[in-house]
């Protein structure tokens, strides 16, 4: 007997990731450094890496989430695993990745700073998104993992919607996820404009850190917790 | 006991469709079981509660004596194997198999690289470059070097070439000779699989018609041939499933178990009495109703 499938679960796809992750951040890489070397134009703070390198993750973890939804489910089950071992390997693997994420920024951010002196990037000021200067390196990377996460369940959210019930329902999933989006983006960020002209969420509660953060962990548990009840019986085809 | 898996009344509904009604049957261990079904009867969705892909809306279903699904212990000892698509699988044979291996308790790799030999399969091919025939090699490997309790193939041998098929028979009976588990055959190619078979579940329709041991099977198949009169008045109190006539002789393929002294007289009235092939009866048996009609 395998003790823990869901440790070989979570292995499994967190290799995966972190290797799709790995050409991801390679390719953007490789585009940022040719950009560098020929165009001058292009070394200001709006192209630099680190204040776009923001967006990739919450991307990328979208992008796998749908796919974990889509198709996960039915690999495992094909190798003789649990429904509810299947959901806490994906759920482990999904915070290593949004946690491994943000170790690749920071990594990034103090290696640039390293790098201030003899490169024409002015690092310190590139950094501040992400390094926090207004919050702190740490609140920075609790807050960065947690939304990335929760764009991971979003997407995790629309791909099982699409694969598990069909058309309709994945649309309705796909309007949730970009309402869950939507809130996620109203409860960090001060810059957001009003929808319809209806009070923004910073006007009405003030901007809070806690509120923030307990926010996108309640989005996060509430979107978990129904996708464990339609998943722990989830049937699967043999196609 | 010897039964590795027994189901009770089992049902299954997709929507508005019933799949499988009331079906129940009982598998014991050593022996190679032929599920065979025309398309659509049910035989992969009976594979699908098997191996948890589904749970029954009603009945009772036991793997080594415990309800199968989403039990961790009974699902590592099912395993369904059937054609997936593999183009987007860029792992070697080698790290395929090292896949399936981290999660089956008991992969044996010696007798997987004896079956990659005998399958000319070798283990630095990228899967996704396989043919289709050498993917449903790769899928028999991975069935029978798992040494699951219940193995079941789903038309795996789909694609594959008849020396291939052939090896895979080989196979078939070497693992059911050294194993203590149970192998499951879903087919079309009954005339070229019934001697793997000790037992046949027929099912059709969602239900299962037939379910007995192949020597019992093959008894209650004969065709008896003759003068259409002698035929007619012969078999006019028996289970006729098929008849054929041409001219003043006729034929016809009765399904029951026959005493030693009705075949007696058979032969005293004239009759040829001849075995028929588990195909010919599978056909009779599951042929459209309005056929019979016509």
């Amino acid at each position: 007997m395998k003790p823990r499938l869901y440790l070989t679960v979570f292995k499994r796809l967190y290799t995966l990731y972190s290797r799709w992750a790995a050409y991801v951040l390679l390719i953007i890489g490789a585009i940022y450094t040719a950009l560098f070397i020929f165009i001058p134009e292009t070394r200001t703070i709006d192209y630099a890496l680190i204040s776009n390198f923001q967006q990739v993750p919450g991307i990328f973890m979208l992008i796998v989430g749908i796919i974990t939804g889509a198709g996960m489910l039915k690999f495992f089950i094909y190798h003789g695993v649990t429904r509810r071992h299947f959901f806490i390997g994906t759920l482990l693997s999904s915070v290593l990745l949004a946690v491994s994420w943000m170790l690749i920024g920071t990594v990034l951010t103090y290696g640039l700073y390293g790098l201030d002196a003899i490169t024409p990037i002015d690092a310190s000021r590139e950094m501040a998104p992400l390094a926090g200067e207004s919050r702190g390196m740490a609140v920075t990377f609790m807050s960065g993992a947690s939304t990335t996460l929760l764009s991971f369940f979003v997407g995790w959210m629309i791909g099982f919607g699409f694969s598990r019930f069909g058309g309709y329902a994945g649309f309705g999933a796909i309007a949730a996820g970009i309402a869950v989006l939507g809130i996620r983006t109203e409860v960090w960020d001060s810059e957001t404009t009003s929808v319809f002209n209806l009070p923004r969420f910073n006007e009405v509660f003030g901007t809070s850190l806690p509120l923030a953060f307990g926010g996108t962990l309640a989005l996060i548990v509430l979107i978990g917790a129904a996708l464990f009840l339609f998943i722990r019986e989830a049937p699967v085809s043999v196609d | 006991m010897n039964n590795l898996v027994t189901g009770k009344n089992l049902v299954l509904d997709y929507k508005e469709v019933r799949a499988l009604e009331k079906v129940s049957f009982s598998m014991e261990k050593g022996k190679v079981y032929g599920l065979i079904g025309r398309n659509g009867a049910g035989k992969t969705s009976l594979l699908s509660l098997l191996a948890s892909y589904r749970k029954a809306d009603s009945g009772t279903l036991h793997v080594m004596g415990e309800t199968p699904f989403e039990n961790a212990r009974r699902m590592q000892d099912v395993q369904l194997v059937y054609q997936r698509d593999l183009s987007d699988e860029d792992d070697t044979v080698q790290a395929y198999l090292k896949a399936c291996a981290d999660f089956r308790k008991a992969f044996d790799w010696k007798y997987a690289y004896r079956m990659m030999d005998d399958f000319n399969l070798e283990r630095t091919w990228k899967v996704n470059r396989l043919s289709r025939g050498m993917q449903a090699c790769l899928h028999v490997i991975e069935g029978l070097a798992t040494t699951s309790g219940v193995t079941l193939f789903d038309e795996i041998h789909n694609g594959m070439d008849a020396p291939s098929r052939q090896k895979f028979y080989e196979h078939v009976l070497r693992r059911q000779e050294e194993g203590p588990g149970l192998i499951v055959l879903s087919t079309h190619l009954i005339s070229e699989m019934s001697y793997l078979f000790d037992h046949i579940l027929l099912i059709d329709e969602g239900r299962i018609i037939e379910d007995s041991d192949i020597e019992t099977f093959k008894s209650k198949s004969v065709a008896l041939s003759g003068n259409k009169d002698a035929v007619d008045a012969f078999s006019k109190d028996l289970n006729v499933i098929d008849e054929r006539s041409l001219g003043g002789v006729k034929s016809v393929t009765v399904f029951e178990a026959l005493s030693e002294k009705t075949l007696k007289d058979a032969k005293a009235k004239g009759l040829d009495i001849t075995d028929v092939p588990v195909q010919d009866v599978f056909i009779s048996l599951t042929k459209e109703k309005d056929s019979d009609e016509t």
